[in-house]
C-alpha cells in the first residue's frame, strides 16, 4: 500500500517534470517561428491579448516592394530596442509558411509574432482590420500602451516610428 | 509519514513551478499562442485563386472580343472568344495557348491583355518565374493573324528581359501599340517605369522600347486607347504624388504627360494595386475617365471629364461610397456613360454601377449588379449599338472564380 502511494507521488513528480520541459520549449527556444492563421476575429483577438501594452502590428505582402523595405526597417529597430512588440501579418492568403519564415529571418524578425491570412478573399480580413481599408501596402497599425492607434497606409517613415517609440 | 509529507511538498512546489513557467513563458512568449496558432498546418498550403482569373475585353467594329486568363489545378491558360450579337452569345473558346507549355503571372488588376486589328490579335501577360523577385518574369506573347482562329508564340515586345506587368494594348489600322510597367531603370524606392513599344506588322515585329514616364507606381494597371486621329492616350498612376496621370503618344511615337487626372495629392508610398479608365466621346469631343484615390479625405472612386483631350480636367466627382475600390467606365454613342466598380463589404467585394445621360454632371443611384453576399470584383464594361456590356469575376459555391456578363440597356 505504502509502496503504491510512494509510486504515484512518484509518477506525479515525473508528470510535473515534464510539464516543465514541456512548457520551456517556448517558440523563442524553438528554431521554426510560429506562423498564426489570421481569420475572422483574429484582428480583435490581437487587441485583446495586446491590451494596454504597446506594440506594432504590420501587414505586408510578398509582392510588395514598399513592404520589404518596411520590414527591413522594422528588422532594424528590433535590434536597437528589443522591447518594443512587433506583429507581422501577411495578406498573401495562405502564403507558404516557410516562405514568411524565411523572409521574417533575412529581416532579423524570426522572433516576432507572424501571421499569415487564412481566408481565400483578404478584402473580407481587410474590412474587419479597417473598413476603409482597401488593401493599399504596407499598412501599418502603431498601438500605444493606452490602446491609443495611430494607422499608417504606405511606408512608415522614421518620424512615426520614433513618436510611437517614445509613448512606449 | 514524513517522507510522503516532503514528496506531496516536492510535487506542490514543482507544480508550481510548472504553472509559473507555463504563464510566463507558454502564455505571454512573443511568439503568438493562441486558440488558433497551434503551427500544425503544412508548411506549403499553395493558394491560388483557380478558375477565370484574368480578363480583358475590346469592342472593335462591332465585335466584341474577349481574353480570358484560366488557372485549372495550377494550369494556366489563355483563351479567346467573340461576340457579334452584343454580349448575347459568344463564340466557342479557342485556347491560344494550346501549343505552349506556360506558367503566367496574372490576376485582377494585372490581366493578360488583347489588341486588335482587323484580322491581327495580339494578347500579352507576365510570365512566372519561381523563386525570382515576386515570383514575376518577362511578358509572353500570342498573336493570330486570322481572326483569332490560330493561335502562335510571338516575339517579345520588350527589349529587356527582366520582369514585366501591368500591360496595356491597343490598335488600330496603321499598328498595335503597348505598354507597361518595368525596372530597368529604377529610380526612387519600389517605383517602376512606363515602358512603350508598337508594332506595325500585327505584332510580328516591335519597335526598340521607348520610356514614357521614368517613375510610376509599380503595381497599378494602365489603360492605353487609341482615339481616332492615331494617338494613343495613355492613363497611368504617376508618383510624387501618386494621382493618376494621361499622357499622349503621337502617330511620330512622342511622348507628352499631358496632365493629372484628379490632382488628390495622394502621397503615398506603397502599392495600391488600383488604376483607372478612360472613354473617349469623339462626337461630343469628350473624354471620361474614372480614378480611385486613398486620399484620406476623398479616398474611393471618382469621375472626370475634359474637353481639351485631356489637358484639363473637372472637378471629380465621386462614386459610390469610401470603400470603392476597382472601376471602369464605358460611353455609348448618344453619348450615356456608365461607370461600373467594385466595393468592399464586410462579405468581401460586390460590384455595382451607375449611369449618367448629361456627359457625366449628375450620376443615378448606384445599382447592385452582383448577387449579394457572393465575392465579385474588377468590373470592366464596353459599349455596343444598343446596350453596356458589363463583364466581372465572381466566385462559385466551389470556390472557384466564374466570368459573369450583364447587357445594360443605354436607356435603362
Amino acid at each position: 500500500m505504502i509502496l503504491n502511494q510512494f509510486k504515484g507521488k512518484v509518477a506525479l513528480l515525473v508528470i510535473a517534470l515534464c510539464f516543465i520541459v514541456g512548457c520551456n520549449e517556448s517558440p523563442t527556444t524553438n528554431s521554426q517561428q510560429v506562423v498564426n492563421d489570421f481569420v475572422k476575429g483574429s484582428y480583435n483577438n490581437i487587441l485583446k491579448q495586446n491590451k494596454n501594452q504597446p506594440y506594432l502590428l504590420m501587414f505586408w505582402s510578398q509582392d510588395c516592394a514598399y513592404c520589404m523595405k518596411e520590414l527591413e526597417l522594422l528588422g532594424s529597430l528590433v535590434k536597437s530596442h528589443p522591447e518594443a512588440k512587433l506583429i507581422t501579418v501577411a495578406t498573401d492568403p495562405f502564403l507558404d509558411v516557410n516562405f514568411i519564415r524565411n523572409k521574417m529571418a533575412s529581416f532579423g524578425l524570426q522572433d516576432t509574432q507572424a501571421w499569415v491570412f487564412a481566408e481565400p478573399h483578404a478584402e473580407t480580413l481587410y474590412f474587419e482590420v479597417s473598413p476603409r481599408w482597401r488593401g493599399e501596402l504596407p499598412f501599418t497599425i502603431l498601438v500605444d500602451g493606452d490602446n491609443q492607434k495611430t494607422k499608417k497606409i504606405g511606408m512608415l517613415s522614421e518620424h512615426v516610428i520614433t513618436t510611437w517609440l517614445s509613448k512606449v | 509519514m514524513n517522507k510522503q509529507k516532503l514528496i506531496v511538498a516536492l510535487a506542490v512546489v514543482v507544480l508550481s513551478v510548472g504553472l509559473f513557467s507555463y504563464i510566463q513563458y507558454g502564455c505571454s512568449n512573443k511568439a503568438a499562442v493562441t486558440a488558433e496558432t497551434a503551427d500544425k498546418k503544412p508548411a506549403s498550403r499553395r493558394h491560388q485563386t483557380t478558375g477565370v482569373v484574368s480578363v480583358d475585353i475590346k469592342e472593335h467594329n462591332g465585335t466584341l472580343h474577349l481574353l480570358l486568363g484560366k488557372n485549372e489545378q495550377g494550369q494556366h491558360s489563355v483563351w479567346y472568344q467573340t461576340s457579334t450579337d452584343q454580349g448575347q452569345t459568344w463564340s466557342e473558346a479557342v485556347n491560344t495557348t494550346a501549343d505552349l507549355d506556360i506558367s503566367a503571372k496574372f490576376h485582377r488588376g494585372n490581366d493578360a491583355r488583347l489588341a486588335v486589328q482587323e484580322d491581327n490579335i495580339v494578347a500579352v501577360w507576365m510570365s512566372r518565374v519561381d523563386g525570382a523577385p515576386h515570383n514575376a518574369g518577362p511578358m509572353m506573347s500570342v498573336r493570330s493573324s486570322d481572326a483569332g482562329q490560330s493561335w502562335q508564340a510571338a516575339t517579345m515586345p520588350a527589349d529587356w528581359e527582366g520582369p514585366h506587368g501591368f500591360f496595356a494594348m491597343d490598335g488600330n489600322d496603321e499598328k498595335i501599340s503597348l505598354v507597361w510597367l518595368d525596372s530597368r531603370e529604377q529610380i526612387g524606392k519600389g517605383s517602376q517605369g512606363l515602358r512603350y513599344t508598337s508594332s506595325s506588322d500585327g505584332g510580328q515585329t516591335w519597335l526598340e522600347n521607348k520610356t514614357l514616364d521614368r517613375q510610376t507606381c509599380a503595381c497599378c494597371w494602365n489603360t492605353a486607347r487609341f482615339d481616332e486621329q492615331g494617338q494613343l492616350y495613355v492613363l497611368y498612376r504617376d508618383k510624387l504624388p501618386s494621382d493618376m496621370a494621361i499622357g499622349q503618344v503621337n502617330k511620330q511615337d512622342e511622348w507628352q504627360r499631358l496632365s493629372t487626372v484628379g490632382a488628390f495629392n495622394w502621397d503615398f508610398q506603397g502599392c495600391p494595386h488600383i488604376g483607372g479608365s478612360l472613354a473617349f466621346d469623339e462626337s461630343r469631343q469628350l473624354f471620361h475617365a474614372t480614378v480611385t484615390t486613398g486620399e484620406e479625405s476623398k479616398a474611393g472612386v471618382h469621375y472626370l471629364n475634359s474637353a481639351d483631350q485631356g489637358q484639363h480636367w473637372n472637378t471629380p466627382v465621386q462614386l459610390g461610397s469610401d470603400t470603392a475600390v476597382h472601376s471602369d467606365l464605358a460611353v455609348a454613342a448618344g453619348g450615356q456613360l456608365l461607370a461600373t466598380w467594385d466595393q468592399i463589404t464586410a462579405t468581401g467585394f460586390e460590384v455595382v454601377y451607375a449611369t449618367s445621360y448629361d456627359q457625366g454632371q449628375t450620376w443615378t443611384e448606384q445599382q447592385q449588379l452582383s448577387t449579394l453576399g457572393i465575392r465579385a470584383s474588377h468590373p470592366r464594361v464596353v459599349a455596343v449599338d444598343d446596350a453596356f456590356v458589363v463583364v466581372w469575376t465572381q466566385t462559385n459555391a466551389d470556390n472557384v472564380q466564374e466570368l459573369q456578363t450583364k447587357l445594360i440597356s443605354h436607356d435603362s
